[in-house]
């Protein structure tokens, strides 16, 4: 509870956290608050001094390979456009600092073709808070075209 | 032949014609969080049974088909009510996710380029005497989808 004792009068900028009750004050973890604090630190030490700089890069496994990126803001969650095998493509979200992996993936969705200017954010959507994405996808006009090998045949598809 | 293959950053001249297919998703964090909870380890039985109890985390929100290319998109709160924000060249597309109401805006050319945007863009209309830098047409509201 130091750490949240510390984070209750802590006066710098902090890390954006997913705007639910679970990243409210209350239900912070001891380890949350103190990466909250620790964050807020380093990042107005390093914006501060003559040169700043990356102090760490995270290299983690996508599960194909990525054609674009895009990091929910906060940088809990990550959306990524990934190409699988010849001509399968997919979007997955990745849970950043997850509790088993440095990007653990909680849900991915098979496209028609290659998803590509991904936007996301965290937004309401009728009662419930969660995270659009945006993305546009490309395929033949015509049918003929689509079944003559043109995009991918698989149909789209929801699978966790 | 893939047309995904093709970079989405160039204009390209494709040996098919192309359609294109701008899609709005929503996933929300309740259904996030159940992946995430750590009560339950991901691999163990409880947590299979739990993620198997529930609905694809992806829901479609909504779908805007052209035949021309989305050059920018973004999504916004606009008064409270999520909106999606495209364009596709002069044309300026709002919709919102709840309504559905789809508000368009033409944009005319910068005030002094006029006729050399009138040769690249013969298909646009301008309002010149209007405004000053440039001309926005709203062209009409309606219902899509």
């Amino acid at each position: 509870m130091v750490w949240k004792r510390i984070l209750r009068t802590f006066h710098l900028p902090l890390p954006p956290l997913p705007p639910t009750i679970r990243y409210s004050f209350p239900s912070l973890s001891s380890l949350e608050a103190e990466r909250l604090v620790i964050r807020a630190l380093a990042a107005e030490a390093n914006w501060r001094s003559t040169m700043p700089k990356s102090y760490k890069a995270w290299r983690f496994c996508a599960f194909g390979d990525v054609m674009s990126i895009k990091i929910v803001p906060g940088g809990k969650y990550v959306v990524a456009s990934v190409h699988e095998g010849t001509n399968r493509y997919a979007l997955i979200l990745l849970m950043m600092e997850h509790r088993v992996k440095t990007a653990y993936p909680v849900a991915k969705m098979a496209t028609p073709s290659k998803p590509y200017k991904l936007e996301a954010k965290y937004m309401r959507y009728e009662t419930e808070m969660g995270i659009m994405i945006s993305y546009v996808r490309r395929e033949p006009k015509r049918a003929s075209d689509r079944a003559a090998g043109y995009v991918l045949r698989h149909p789209p598809r929801h699978y966790r | 032949m893939d047309v995904s293959d093709y970079s989405e950053d160039h204009v390209i001249d494709f040996p098919v014609p192309v359609r294109y297919e701008l899609n709005v998703l929503h996933c929300p964090l309740s259904a996030i969080h159940v992946a995430e909870d750590p009560r339950f380890p991901p691999g163990s039985s409880a947590y299979t049974a739990r993620i198997d109890f529930q609905l694809p985390p992806f829901r479609n929100v909504t779908v805007i088909r052209s035949n021309t290319a989305f050059d920018f998109t973004d999504l916004d709160m606009v008064d409270g009510a999520p909106y999606v924000v495209a364009v596709q060249e002069r044309l300026i597309l709002f919709k919102n996710l709840v309504s559905r109401n789809v508000h368009r805006i033409r944009v005319g050319a910068l005030f002094g380029y006029e006729e050399e945007a009138s040769e690249n863009h013969p298909e646009v209309r301008f309002n010149l005497p209007r405004l000053l830098y440039h001309s926005v047409t709203p062209v009409h509201c309606h219902r899509e989808y």
